[in-house]
């Protein structure tokens, strides 16, 4: 290695905390970034790999309305038309042992084209595809009339059944003992895990879709659109014919909006990253300003200097990187369960336990983080080559050159916020557009904070004077004089706790709307669903008839699927007289549920009704049995429960566009006097032998809510923790440098008298208010953010109406991990400065 | 004075500084000449300008009007790369608080200026082994700047500042911070390499002892050379 | 017969024909169609086989013990009392263009029940015991091919099934149907480059084998089927090969036999003819051949004289003698001429395939094929065409 190189290497061996926290800042934004990147692609990669398995060798798939397809379409395709390679699915959610499985119920003569797994299925215990007697056992097993089922090996292990073993099913409100008959074929695949296969009949039975299929698989040869054409042409109108993978992609693409948000939050710890490494490349520049005065005296011309910066920051930024993606993989693998989770939560069932390490990501994290190192060092490095070789190129210079710096920084920042602005207004719902235009304002309002420091400190330092005397004001006053080392360290507390304020006041506005929404749609004292299926038509005539019931209402909630992705529909039988439990955003109330009662019109969700640009008057298509059919739009009212979109209508308007009777609630009103309690009781008389009726009050379907809100938002609180960490390993590294700067003033005041006591609460206030100078500075730019995540990225990401509510609790809270932050990063140095032996101090040069 | 001879040309240089809404020349239309194999020292006032020559000289700073010639070459209208080049080639430099690389060892200290100007590795060792034998710090070769004394840690300097055997060797005070036995070492030693490099010699310095071992003394005074 | 089929499906071969079809169904090798012949390892061992023969899978399973009594159309449709049951149309036809294009077709239809006590319902249509397995074939003589096909199925949701008033069996889109309860048969199955869609007439009354419909296959009580053939059935419509569609006609003839039996295990196989002759009579004759080689005392066939009236035909009553042999490409050899001689009839016949090749490379590798037949009756000369069946041969 030259000597040039190892000159710099020396400095760096010398100063090993400052490259340490380098290299931890930015390994630990790679990390965050890489670990959502792996979190995101593998519960995506997982959901297709699941569904591709799923789908076996069906390269397209008849789907219906939102009561499945009748049966009669599939034999009528199959002996009226002679269509072969189509098989059946009627599938559905089915508890065992309280885990949520799917049940995919099967003809076995039409699976062989399709899915392997079902026709390997063994008597074996380690599945294997061998047994020519497990083929014809397996057909035996599954038109016998026994409950039978297949399960993977290791779902049965899970359930601690063998073969033969009974286990007990839930479908549809009731109980049944069905039978392991066997394991499910070929490799023991993870994506098999969550599922039960048995025969089509006792699907239709268990989930009472007798009449019904969920979908019909169809195998075509790649190319041959003439078969396609063919079969399209032979559906009924309300069926249609979609490409397998094309369904897949569009419901992985449901989930599209949280990846990207989710993108977005660890690219932020990246950007906190960024301001970390250009402090740390700026110090090390600084303090090794005489030595590259020596190097240019000694002929090193500017490029090489340049070079040698950069070669040392892409050293750093190589080891950060590296580091970075090993911890990456380590935190993805305990986010990926919170991003599973909450994809499973709001958008489709996925099961994620390992992480897969794809090389793009990784490679990703490592150009981010090499990246980010470069350019946050090539500012250092321009400075660094820039100095004349002169010799005694003096700290007040720079403070002065950067002290006249910061107003011109400052308007660059108020025209990246104008920029920022600009594209907000002008991208109409992009919301990666949203997502640049927030970065630009972050950025934007961190060039105005050194000169908002500037002149704090140099107003408070009068004060700071006579509470403190001249040390107050040393401590004080030095925050604005040094800002060539404090600013940006502040810059970098701020964004981060900026974003903690604007993350929290989204989410608090957020859980306050939806606690708000919570109380105007539950309505009714009792809500009676079935686990996992729709109360039998029988059962509810019943049910309400039971005395004590003031009124009621029933609900059906259905997903529409279409070719560019699905809706929720939801067919509603409001309580007479009542406003259905919904809070109307936009419409005259007045008209609106005449409307809907009695002009088949629908109410659409804001979610909706934001991404197609819908208001009361217009119309919506959707398919129905009877072909396209267009409803008219009464009103759009507030809802958060699908940020796929919903379409309210009466059940009247349901049920005569649609096949599909089914309840999936009802909503009790009591009469006044009668106990919930007592309720419950009759409720679970009348059902008994029936159906398993799940009975909840309001409040227990609230709390729930309110809990699978909070799990929702569990992944960006460890996000925006990350960042504010990193956030103070920047402070830390900023507060030791400063340090190690003024060791020579700190020795000076040593040495005429100043106690190490006063000389560490010198540095901790210091420390203290940097912190709370990061903390002011973050507040306007917290709710300006807040307001932004709200207004705009919430809206163009999932729909959603939020109404910006300030907590100045949360306010508070920021400001005080702000200065706790800083307080904790100046312990060390604090101490380093009280312990400093001033005459040593004072001789080092 | 034969033309030929010429090591340094100076002719009408002027170097002025701001200091807030201020201007002060520092160097007034100075002009002057020093020849090849010549030791001179510069003498003056704190603040008359005596490093600021020397910066210039060195293309380290360049003046406001007027030109240098060193060698033939008018190092004024060089681009600054070009400067660094030639001072990297041509120029050795002493300075006061002798300004090694602290992370350094004393052998790498002078290798790298060696390997700046592309020596060969090989040719460099010996050199260096040369040098520190010159210097009479034959066994300090690796260690590191901050344990030798000061009257070590110039010679080191001095060893690194002849490595490449400069045309020109400039000296800010080498010996400001040295006491006087000491010094006389340092300057022996001075005189002596670059008497056997015939290179010229400009030494800035207020000592009188110093400049009485000089071929000539010139004193900066109001911006002007006077011998 | 299809006493052929029935027995050899009887025996046991109820079992294989599901085990090997199954297992070839859903080990993912598709059925061989037109002469390509499936992988050898995937046929079961016979060990294994022979293990799932001996079962004691038809208890409860109704049996045919007593001489039936008969009911039409009723008896058309299907008895899920018993194991298994078939349908059975073979056939020769001719263009009707006067090109001398001929063709012989077989569709048969198995039916089985999975488990005894009838059909199982629920309320799920799809709920079924009932399983259903079709067999195709063509044979086109003038352009020495021989297409196969095969189908299986549930016989539920409507996918596959038999009913009796009107008539009516199928899988998916292979069908035998009636429009309506007395209305002419019509015979429909079409693959992607063969197909056939002929109507089926009745010319001849159905007729009752074996003792008035009860064929015993062996001595054991119950081990015996109902059995009656419609053995001249006037057919015309189409056939198709690739692009081109044939306007035939012909004669066909229909088998129907139904058990839930199993034969012993020292029977190998059979070969089944059903002629129909020049004089208006038809002889169908099954001969069961045991493993030692002997032919087995429960062989036996029918004589229809041209008004329909039945003679039975008792294993000493024929003699059949094999004048050539056939090898496929995997080396198992087939009669493939016979010498049929029925002294109480007067009958001497040449009984010649029209095509060596007609064995069905199905799961169950069985030779069934069209035969010319020549020689005399009681001194004049007869001609005539008919089916073949051979089982038993194929060790490959």
């Amino acid at each position: 290695m030259p000597v040039l190189y190892r000159a710099s290497l020396g400095y760096l061996r010398r100063h090993p905390w400052q490259l340490f926290l380098a290299i931890l800042g930015i390994c630990i934004g790679v990390a965050v970034m890489v670990a959502v990147d792996l979190a995101n692609a593998s519960a995506r990669k997982a959901f297709i790999s699941t569904m591709d398995i799923l789908n076996g060798d069906a390269s397209h798939q008849i789907i219906g309305g939102p009561g499945g397809i009748d049966e009669s379409l599939y034999v009528d395709l199959r002996v009226r038309h002679g269509v072969r390679d189509i098989a059946p699915v009627v599938s559905g959610s089915i508890r065992i042992n309280g885990t949520t499985m799917q049940l995919l119920g099967v003809d076995m003569f039409a699976e062989r084209e399709f899915r392997s797994f079902v026709t390997l299925a063994s008597d074996s215990e380690t599945s294997s595809n061998t047994a020519i007697w497990s083929a014809e056992s397996l057909v035996r097993g599954f038109l016998s009339g026994e409950p039978n089922v297949l399960l993977s090996s290791k779902a049965a292990s899970e359930f601690g059944v063998r073969r033969g073993d009974n286990l007990d099913l839930i479908a549809n409100g009731k109980k049944y003992s069905v039978k392991l008959m066997g394991m499910l074929g070929g490799d023991d695949r993870q994506q098999l895990s969550n599922l039960v296969i048995a025969d089509i009949s006792l699907a239709q039975d268990w989930l009472g879709l007798q009449g019904k299929l969920t979908r019909i698989d169809v195998k075509i040869v790649e190319g041959d659109e003439e078969t396609a054409t063919r079969i399209a042409s032979l559906l009924p109108s309300g069926a249609e014919l979609l490409s397998a993978a094309g369904r897949t992609q569009t419901t992985a693409a449901m989930s599209d909006a949280f990846m990207t948000n989710l993108n977005a939050m660890s690219l932020l710890a990246l950007l906190v990253g960024v301001f970390l490494i250009y402090n740390s490349v700026a110090f090390a520049v600084l303090q090794r300003r005489g030595l590259i005065g020596v190097l240019r005296a000694l002929g090193v011309t500017r490029s090489e200097t340049f070079r040698l910066i950069l070669g040392e920051a892409a050293f750093i930024g190589l080891a950060g990187a590296a580091a970075g993606v090993v911890a990456g993989i380590w935190l993805g693998e305990r986010l990926v369960g919170l991003v599973a989770q909450t994809i499973s939560d709001h958008y489709f069932a996925v099961q994620v336990t390992d992480v897969a390490i794809g090389p793009l990501s990784i490679l990703k994290g490592v150009v981010a983080g090499l990246g980010a190192t470069l350019v946050a060092a090539a500012v250092p490095a321009l400075e660094a080559s820039s100095y004349q070789p002169r010799l005694a190129m003096t700290r007040s210079v720079i403070e002065q050159r950067t002290g006249t710096l910061l107003p011109t920084l400052c308007l660059g920042g108020l025209l990246l916020i104008a920029v920022s602005a600009g594209l907000l207004w002008a991208s109409g719902s992009s919301l990666v557009a949203g997502l640049v235009a927030l970065f630009l304002l972050i950025l934007g309002f961190a060039f105005c904070i050194p000169l908002f420091v500037k002149h704090a400190s140099s107003v408070l330092e009068p004060l700071a004077g006579r509470l403190g005397g001249t040390a107050g004001r040393l401590a004080i006053g030095g925050v604005g004089k040094t800002l060539s080392r404090t600013g940006v360290a502040i810059v970098a507390l701020s964004i981060a706790v900026s974003a903690t304020i604007g993350v929290s006041v989204m989410v608090d506005s957020f859980r306050d709307s939806v606690n708000d929404w919570l109380n105007t749609t539950l309505q009714a004292d009792i809500y009676v669903g079935v686990p996992r299926g729709s109360v039998d038509p029988a059962l509810v005539a019943d049910v309400v008839a039971v005395s004590g019931i003031e009124a009621y209402s029933t609900s059906r909630r259905n997903w529409l699927e279409t070719a560019t992705g699905r809706i929720r529909v939801i067919a509603l039988q409001k309580e007479p007289g009542s406003f259905a439990g919904t809070r109307i955003r936009e419409g005259k109330p007045a008209d609106v549920w005449n409307q809907f009662d009695n002009e088949g019109a629908v109410l659409v969700s804001d979610a909706y009704a934001f991404r197609l640009r819908l208001a009361p008057g217009d119309s919506v298509q959707l398919k129905t049995g009877q072909g396209m059919t267009r409803f008219s739009v009464a009103a759009v009212y507030q809802s958060y429960d699908s940020n796929d979109g919903a379409v309210m209508m009466s059940r009247a308007t349901y049920d005569s566009h649609f096949d599909d009777p089914g309840v999936d609630s009802l909503g009790l009103s009591l009469q006044p006097g009668i106990g919930a309690d007592v309720m419950i009781d009759r409720l679970r008389a009348i059902s008994e032998g029936r159906q398993v009726l799940v009975l909840s009050s309001n409040a227990s379907i609230r709390e729930l809510s309110l809990r699978i809100f909070d799990r929702t938002f569990v992944i960006t609180n460890v996000l925006y923790w990350l960042a504010v960490s990193v956030a103070a390993i920047g402070i830390l590294g900023a507060m030791l440098a400063l340090q190690l700067e003024r060791a020579k003033e700190f020795g000076v005041l040593r040495a005429i008298g100043m106690t190490p006591g006063q000389t560490g609460v010198l540095v901790s206030v210091q420390s203290g208010f940097i912190g709370l100078l990061s903390g002011l500075a973050s507040i306007p730019l917290g709710l300006v953010m807040a307001w932004v995540l709200i207004e705009v990225i919430n809206r163009r990401a999932f729909g959603w109406q939020i109404d910006f509510t300030v907590n100045p609790t949360a306010l508070l809270w920021a400001l005080a991990l702000a200065v706790g932050a800083a307080l904790i990063a100046g312990i060390y140095p604090a101490l380093n400065a009280a312990y400093a032996r001033p005459a040593l101090a004072m001789r080092d040069e | 004075m034969s033309e030929d001879n010429v090591q340094i040309r100076i002719s009408n240089l002027t170097r002025s500084f701001r200091e807030g809404d201020l201007r002060h020349d520092v160097l007034k239309n100075l002009t002057a000449d020093f020849r090849r194999g010549e030791t001179v020292a510069l003498r003056g006032r704190s603040g008359s300008g005596k490093s600021t020559l020397l910066n210039l000289i060195s293309g380290i700073d360049t003046p406001d009007m007027g030109e240098i010639e060193v060698a033939g070459m008018n190092i004024t209208r060089m681009s600054e790369r070009d400067r660094t080049l030639f001072r990297r080639k041509h120029i050795g430099f002493v300075y006061q608080a002798f300004n090694l690389v602290p992370t350094l060892t004393v052998s790498d200290n002078i290798r790298l200026v060696l390997e700046l100007n592309g020596t060969d590795d090989k040719v460099a060792e010996q050199r260096i082994e040369y040098l520190l034998d010159a210097v009479e710090l034959p066994d300090r070769g690796r260690s590191f700047p901050d344990v030798l004394s000061g009257g070590e840690q110039q010679r080191v300097a001095i060893a690194r500042s002849v490595a490449h055997d400069p045309a020109i060797l400039l000296a800010d005070e080498p010996t400001g911070n040295l006491d006087d036995k000491t010094a006389d070492r340092v300057l022996d030693l001075l005189d002596k390499l670059v008497r056997q490099m015939g290179g010229t010699m400009i030494i800035a310095t207020h000592s009188a002892a110093v400049a009485s071992r000089c071929d000539r003394v010139l004193e900066l005074h109001s911006g002007q050379l006077i011998s | 017969m299809n006493s052929a089929v029935s027995d050899h499906i009887n025996n046991g071969l109820y079992n294989s024909v599901l085990i090997i079809l199954f297992s070839i169904l859903f080990v993912g090798c598709e059925a061989p169609v037109q002469g390509t012949h499936p992988p050898a390892e995937l046929l079961p061992g016979s060990s294994r086989l022979s293990d799932l023969l001996s079962d004691g899978g038809l208890a409860g399973y109704k049996k045919a013990t007593e001489p039936p009594v008969f009911s039409f159309p009723d008896d058309h449709g299907p008895h899920p009392d018993f194991r298994n049951e078939w349908w059975y149309v073979t056939g020769n036809l001719d263009a009707d263009d006067g090109s001398g294009e001929r063709f012989g077709f077989e569709l048969t239809f198995f039916r089985f029940s999975l488990t005894p006590g009838g059909t199982v319902t629920s309320e799920s249509a799809w709920r079924t015991n009932q399983v259903y397995i079709a067999h195709f074939a063509i044979t086109d003589v003038g352009a020495d091919q021989f297409h196969v096909a095969q189908r299986y199925s549930r016989g539920g949701a409507g996918l596959a099934g038999a009913t009796s008033d009107p008539f009516r069996v199928w899988v998916d889109d292979w069908k035998i149907d009636a429009a309506s309860p007395n209305a002419s048969w019509r015979l429909a199955a079409h693959e992607d480059d063969f197909g056939i869609d002929i109507q089926l007439k009745p010319l001849k009354r159905p007729v009752l084998n074996g003792n008035a419909g009860l064929s015993r296959k062996s001595d054991e009580p119950g081990n015996a089927s109902f059995y009656y053939s419609i053995s001249r059935l006037q057919s015309s419509g189409t056939v198709t090969i690739g692009d081109l569609t044939y306007a035939v006609t012909g004669l066909a003839w229909l088998d129907r036999e139904w058990s839930s039996s199993a034969l012993s295990k020292d029977q190998r196989g059979w070969d089944w003819f059903a002629l129909q002759l020049s004089d208006g009579s038809d002889l169908m004759f099954y001969q069961l051949r045991q493993n030692d080689g002997s032919i087995d005392i429960h062989s036996a066939g029918t004589w229809i004289d041209p008004d329909g009236n039945a003679v039975h035909l008792g294993r000493d009553d024929v003699s059949i003698w094999v004048k050539d042999y056939w090898k496929n490409d995997r080396d198992d050899r087939y009669p493939a001429a016979w010498q049929i001689d029925i002294p109480s009839i007067g009958f001497s016949l040449d009984v010649t395939p029209v095509m060596a090749d007609q064995e069905l490379t199905t799961n169950v590798k069985y030779w069934e094929g069209a035969v010319d037949v020549s020689g005399q009756a009681a001194g004049a000369r007869l001609a005539g065409r008919g089916y073949v069946e051979l089982t038993g041969y194929a060790e490959h």
